[in-house]
């Protein structure tokens, strides 16, 4: 296969994994564990 | 030693800005009380085992508001998920030295070591207010220090007493109470009487010189609080604000926007036609490209925001709009939380736990997504620009800034409608109750240069770091949705129809067909779930994609602007506008109105209401404006 083609599929692989765990990480956040490190961008 | 330290104070009296003193944190600070409303916690930059905790403020250990709550029950160490403290730094505000009294001799009444920083000394001494910290460490029996947390080293010698605590630690016995609610009782049973008379005494002993307000401060008042005046002026801010979002930024955004194109076109000339430039080009630069140039505004934005925030404009704000916010069935309380919606719905929903009402607090949550957030900005500038003629009208006014500023007002408008609504619902089942809007008006000072540049960068960062990482993942995602699986090879329709997004989009275009949408408008608006202003990263990777499938060398070369133009009418456009002063809140305010209200049922309410709203606006938009363009 193509090198380029393997750097695509790596890419969209690594955005897909980003992604989920990020919505994970949103909606399995305990009330009260915010400590305003602001990674959040709020 | 391990230990751990709380800080204490009244609201607005500089209990952030020391947290971020002592700590070298970046928690938000602004001139106005009710900007923390949870405990916050960081090591002390001098000795990581030492924690520092920023409670929210509250002006007696007596209290009901949600926010104070949190203050209350972590100084009595009733709260499972955080350990009883081993001391109080407690803030007291040197320029109102006698609000503070009353809480330091509350605090002392625990028996938890407890240090007291004199802070704003600065401006109490500018005011020709002196105090005397070495008496009024005699009469309290503690140490006391004079800071300046928002200067540089305005905090040096609160580091030295910190030191001596955290020396002192492993002597000292550890303060657990036993018996919490005979404490508290003991607490509340409290004379008042005596205890101000005890702050008085210790007033007239410490304080060696009385100052007081300069004289300016009440004549600015007198106009900036007018009913008629102070709204004239608050209606000249807001208008002058949108119109610099537009001139000043249309330079930088120009440039942003030629570096864009001229990166796409030299790796279109390295790479060439492959699958790794169209992911490229069409994905990562359309998409993330589409949405980075719309920071200046952002920027702009945000640094009128700042100065007003911290010059001390925005609470008097507040007080003017009781009125109008009392006749909604809120009280002024409600004002913080629905200005911190201007920036972002997920804080401003943080803040309402500042509203002791729990209905008000449910009804203010609804209302906060209806106010403009800054990620809209993009998607309101993107169709601005597309259909809106930049021309000036009424003198000189730019037409597209006028426009923004109907947006804005519309999301105002709209929010007050719905409240008064929900008041009439409230009456009608006989729960409304309004409270009055108490208050304390913070002086004006003349805006910190560091603090505001400090605060800006962080919020640009905070946005170009989003744009970098869920953006960029998002955009990447969809490229693949519209380019995967590849055409058949006796394929008649465009590539694109082929794709997954293509099919998903065919499939929900009848959905949004009466509203003027069409199929790539429905597959840009299901990432815009994550984050509004993915919107605009999402139609610039699907028009990209759509315009390179279609054979259009054009509209691939072109930035979103004048495809959105050449390709959307005004209905559609303007329909698009109405979508998005109601259209459902982001994935992280559903998120954070689902843990704030304890209801997913109310969250289910409130995004049903909400997609309701944005689909009735969008179809009268639609209709009425196809009406008169004919």
């Amino acid at each position: 296969m193509d090198i380029q083609n393997i750097i695509v599929i790596l890419i969209v692989l690594l955005a897909l994994l980003y992604v989920v765990f990020r919505g994970l990480k949103k909606f399995t956040t305990k009330k009260g564990t915010c400590n305003g490190c602001d990674k959040c961008g709020h | 030693m391990v230990c751990s330290l709380a800080l204490v104070g009244a609201p607005n009296c500089g209990k952030t800005a020391t947290f971020n003193a002592l700590t070298g944190a970046k928690a938000k600070v602004a001139n106005y009380s009710g900007v923390t409303v949870d405990k916050k916690f960081a090591h002390w930059l001098q000795n990581d085992n030492v924690t520092i905790i920023d409670l929210p403020g509250t002006y007696s250990l007596r209290t009901n508001s949600p926010d104070e709550v949190v203050t209350r029950d972590v100084l009595l160490g009733t709260r499972s998920d955080e350990k009883p403290v081993d001391g109080i730094i407690a803030i007291a505000d040197a320029t109102n030295l006698r609000l503070s009294l009353r809480m330091l001799l509350e605090l002392k009444m625990l028996g938890i070591p407890m240090m007291v920083a004199l802070n704003l000394s600065d401006v109490a001494e500018s005011r020709g207010l002196i105090i005397d910290e070495q008496a009024l460490s005699k009469a309290l029996d503690v140490p006391v220090v004079k800071t300046v947390a928002i200067k540089k080293d305005g905090s040096k010698g609160l580091h030295k007493l910190l030191s001596e605590f955290v020396a002192q630690q492993p002597k000292q016995e550890k303060v657990r109470f036993n018996n919490q609610t005979a404490l508290m009782q003991q607490i509340e049973s409290a004379d008042a009487q005596a205890l101000y008379q005890q702050v008085d005494e210790i007033l007239s002993l410490v304080v060696k010189e009385q100052g007081g307000l300069p004289v300016w401060h009440e004549k600015l008042d007198r106009v900036l609080l007018h009913p008629i005046w102070g709204m004239f002026i608050l209606l000249t801010i807001l208008f002058t604000m949108f119109q610099a979002v537009y001139a000043w930024a249309a330079p930088i955004m120009d440039g942003l926007e030629g570096m864009v194109t001229v990166l796409g076109e030299w790796l279109t000339a390295q790479l060439g036609e492959s699958l790794l430039q169209s992911l490229l080009v069409d994905g990562v630069l359309a998409g993330v490209g589409g949405v980075i140039v719309f920071v200046p505004q952002i920027a702009i934005l945000f640094l009128f925001i700042l100065v007003l925030e911290d010059s001390g404009y925005l609470p008097r704000a507040a007080f003017l709009l009781d009125n109008l916010l009392a006749k909604t069935g809120l009280s002024g309380r409600a004002f913080i939380p629905l200005l911190s919606s201007f920036a972002c719905a997920v804080p401003a929903v943080l803040a309402t736990r500042t509203i002791p009402n729990p209905r008000e607090r449910l009804i203010t949550m609804a209302l906060t997504p209806m106010l403009t957030c800054s990620a809209r900005l993009p998607i309101y500038a993107l169709i601005i620009a597309a259909v809106i003629p930049n021309t000036k009208v009424f003198g000189g006014l730019s037409l597209q800034g006028l426009t923004l500023f109907g947006l804005y007002l519309a999301g105002i408008v709209s929010a007050i409608i719905v409240a008064l609504v929900l008041k009439w619902i409230g009456q009608i089942k006989g729960s409304t109750t309004v409270a009055t809007l108490m208050m304390e008006l913070p002086t004006y000072r003349l805006p910190n240069v560091r603090h505001i540049l400090v605060s800006l960068w962080d919020k640009v960062k905070a946005f170009l770091v989003r744009a970098g990482t869920v953006i960029f993942a998002l955009s990447v995602l969809l490229w693949a949705m519209v380019t995967f699986p590849s055409p058949p090879e006796n394929a008649t329709e465009p590539a694109i129809d082929y794709s997954i997004a293509g099919k998903l989009g065919h499939f929900i275009e009848p959905v949004f067909a009466p509203i003027g949408f069409d199929w790539q408008t429905c597959i840009a608006m299901i990432p815009g779930m994550a984050a509004r202003e993915v919107v605009v990263a999402a139609l610039g990777t699907v028009y990209a994609v759509s315009g390179a499938t279609d054979g259009d060398e054009e509209a691939i070369h072109q930035s979103l602007i004048p495809i959105i133009h050449d390709s959307w009418g005004l209905p559609t456009a303007f329909a698009f506008l109405a979508w998005y002063i109601y259209a459902p809140m982001c994935l992280a305010t559903i998120a954070t109105i689902k843990r704030e209200s304890y209801s997913t049922k109310y969250s289910v309410m409130m995004v049903v209401f909400l997609f309701a709203l944005a689909y009735v606006a969008a179809f009268i938009t639609y209709r009425v404006t196809a009406w008169f363009v004919g």
